[in-house]
């Protein structure tokens, strides 16, 4: 009950924020829940099914041009475009699993950069389909003939967007999917002795992450209004993956808090000209030692310090996919 | 009856509500009793800083030298606020927005980059915001003409076809090859300078593209070499032009060496004296010519406002953006809008501080420098060698 409290207020406060917050704040808030789409898209991968991957700006790549490919070329209404690039983004999801199904580890994180990678060298070469190094511009959202065309309309847009996506993430972890990615990313063997396919469920891990991603490269080329091949390189796979080893692995408040402390951090420290490098990077330093399981972590260490154990930690679960 | 008189005051409330915000919406953004806000985006973190610092301290040198010595414009200060977007689209559309809506800037001025000023240029336009001198070449920053958007900066057609009919119908070279950076800057770079190529009836030999990450150039140089290319036209930047340049030093290939704006005396510091010979184009005065007045304002002021810096092409065109800028506000009026600043920009007619070749507008036309110098790397220096019209050959 206090639990539900609690998120009905947060709610409000978010519903509410329009009324008292800038657009340029709002703007950053929006982004902020597109990486939080995103980042609760690889914490089902690699938080919760244990599949390393640093090559998630691939699918963000190809979610974001899939969607304004859709609107700008085939005249497809905008609110059809997002989820078919979640759809066709889950199926190249699959492209991943053929090395996952071989690979382990390090050596999978190794074959997702390669992912990355070539997904951002193929964009810009694609000339006749994505403009090339010019990028390009995303038509204005459209939905049911209202113009979203304000910031405060893509603040609700993408509010309502990241908590559809918030409680289907809460669904599939307390499902018998969740539980059968949990038990495959503790006891591999274990698990395929109790009957749980490994193929299958990696392949439904995959196609879920690639998914989420998908849609939140859909909403960022909406919000942002121009993409080009040069932002979807592989510090923005590590940007995702900072957002969710901060905010905390296999938990889902902890995507929200990670993608939101990263995405604001940056512009809070735009004040400090020349010393925002060396605040940034002692800022992460400081959350892993002082916040072994990220912001979510910390949270709990206060509100159920029993269920603690529980948790992942960033570095050691980083340090067992190494070891495989 | 109550009702009915609620309903008047409700009324009144709501049209005097109207004349407020009407009232303040004439008021010209960004210019009160003593400041006109002026913004900017310009990167200064991240792989584009030793860029963009430059612009910044140069732009704010010529605001700073308005301000103390004039104490501003019709007794308004200048206040530059350059906002950091680190290179990134997607934050130079939420830095843009700050300056816009909150700061409400009067005008954007000496933005930087292509990327990033493509993703905010549609905004600005339906903001009615004037834009003024951005640092980049791409095509789209004055072609088609926007009415709120002017440029100093010639753009790549220029740039690439100076280069090809140079090569073509001064340097007589038969055999030409093209090297080119792939990204935005060096593929419009290629495209203009393969058509103008072919318009003269020449195929190039050899046309090599590298990624801007790329530290290896032997395979094409060897590429170039093996083409038989007699002359090569260089696209990129100053370090791979200067890697292209010692690579071919060492394999004994020695063609002629031309290149863009990018290329500056510095490139002997990079690569000695394989850049002897090598023809670049440009367009502002090197900062660092002996007796001219100009030039010698600039470091000096540069070197008053921000000791010890160096001055460099970057600071230097940020330097002559302002002057521009202060320039059109002065002819404004002190009776400042944004309408009369741009129809005051569209009046300039050969307009030039000693340190550009003649700059125009006009309502259709809000491209700055047309024709463009060639330099020739020699004994250290660039010496000049001629002016060149793309348009007139």
């Amino acid at each position: 009950m206090r639990r539900l409290i609690l998120w009905g207020v947060a709610l409000c406060l978010l519903a509410l924020a329009p009324l008292f917050l800038r657009s340029y704040t709002l703007y950053i808030l929006s982004l902020a829940g597109v990486y939080v789409i995103a980042t609760l898209g690889l914490n089902l991968l690699t938080g919760y099914a244990g599949q390393l991957s640093i090559g998630h700006a691939g699918f963000l790549a190809i979610g974001a041009y899939t969607s304004a490919l859709l609107v700008a070329r085939l005249g497809l209404p905008f609110w059809l475009s997002i989820p078919l690039a979640g759809l066709l983004t889950g199926l190249t999801g699959f492209i991943l699993l053929v090395p996952a199904l071989r690979l382990t580890a390090i050596y999978l994180a190794i074959a997702t950069l390669g992912f990355g990678a070539a997904v951002a060298e193929i964009l810009p070469r694609w000339t006749a389909l994505t403009g090339g190094y010019q990028g390009m511009k995303v038509p204005k959202a459209v939905l049911f003939g209202l113009a979203l065309d304000s910031d405060v309309k893509l603040y609700y847009l993408t509010l309502s967007i990241v908590i559809v996506m918030l409680l289907l993430a809460r669904n599939i972890v307390d499902s018998k999917m969740g539980r059968a990615f949990i038990a495959l990313r503790d006891q591999e063997r274990a698990a395929q002795a109790c009957g749980i396919s490994l193929t299958r469920y990696k392949a439904y891990a995959f196609f879920i992450s690639a998914f989420y991603t998908g849609i939140a490269g859909g909403l960022y080329s909406f919000v942002v209004g121009y993409i080009s091949p040069g932002e979807f390189d592989l510090a923005k796979s590590l940007l995702i993956f900072m957002m969710m080893a901060l905010g905390g692995m296999a938990s889902l408040p902890g995507s929200v808090l990670g993608a939101l402390f990263l995405s604001f951090l940056p512009h809070w420290l735009s004040g400090f000209r020349g010393l925002q490098q060396f605040i940034y990077g002692a800022a992460l330093v400081l959350v892993v030692i002082f916040m072994p399981y990220g912001f979510w972590g910390f949270v709990r260490r206060w509100t159920m310090p029993d269920k603690l154990e529980r948790l992942p930690r960033p570095l050691r679960a980083v340090v067992e996919f190494v070891r495989g | 009856m109550k009702g009915r008189f609620f309903r008047f005051v409700l009324f009144g409330l709501f049209a005097l509500a109207l004349a407020g915000l009407s009232i303040a919406q004439e008021e010209t953004p960004g210019v009160t009793a003593d400041t006109i806000k002026l913004g900017s985006f310009i990167a200064q973190s991240g792989p584009v800083a030793p860029i963009g610092i430059p612009v910044v301290h140069g732009a704010q040198t010529w605001y700073n030298f308005i301000n103390d010595q004039w104490g501003g414009i019709y007794g308004r200060k200048i206040e530059f606020i350059a906002l950091d977007d680190g290179f990134n689209p997607a934050n130079t559309v939420a830095v843009v927005k700050k300056l816009v809506e909150e700061e409400k800037v009067f005008a954007i001025v000496n933005p930087l980059g292509t990327i990033t000023y493509q993703a905010v240029f549609d905004y600005l336009r339906e903001q009615g915001v004037p834009v003024v001198s951005p640092h980049g070449n791409a095509v789209f920053m004055c072609q088609p003409t926007v009415h709120t958007a002017f440029s100093i900066q010639p753009n790549n057609i220029a740039f690439g076809r100076t280069l090809a009919q140079y090569a073509v119908l001064r340097l007589m070279a038969k055999k030409i090859g093209i090297a080119y950076v792939q990204d935005a800057f060096g593929t419009e770079l290629n495209y203009y300078v393969s058509d103008e190529l072919q318009k003269r009836g020449v195929t190039p030999v050899a046309t090599v593209s590298y990624p801007g990450t790329e530290t290896s150039f032997s395979s094409y140089v060897l590429q170039l070499q093996q083409a038989g290319a007699e002359a090569v036209i260089l696209l990129g930047y100053l370090a791979d032009a200067a890697a292209i340049l010692r690579e071919a030093e060492t394999l004994g290939y020695k063609p002629k060496w031309l290149g863009t704006n990018t290329i500056t005396p510095v490139l002997y510091q990079l690569a000695g004296e394989a850049a002897e010979g090598l023809i670049a184009e440009g367009f502002a005065t090197d900062p660092s010519t002996p007796y001219h007045p100009e030039a010698y304002l600039f470091t000096m002021l540069l070197n008053r406002y921000f000791p010890g810096e160096v001055p460099s092409g970057y600071s230097e065109i940020a330097y002559i953006g302002a002057q521009m800028v202060t320039d059109a506000l002065v002819q404004a009026g002190p009776d400042l809008t944004r309408e009369k600043f741009i129809a005051a920009l569209e009046t300039f007619k050969d307009w030039e501080h000693g340190l550009t070749p003649p700059i125009s507008f006009s309502p259709e036309d809000h491209c700055g420098i047309e024709a463009l110098w060639l330099f020739e790397l020699r004994g250290g220096g660039a010496a000049f060698l001629e002016e060149w019209d793309w348009t007139q050959h």
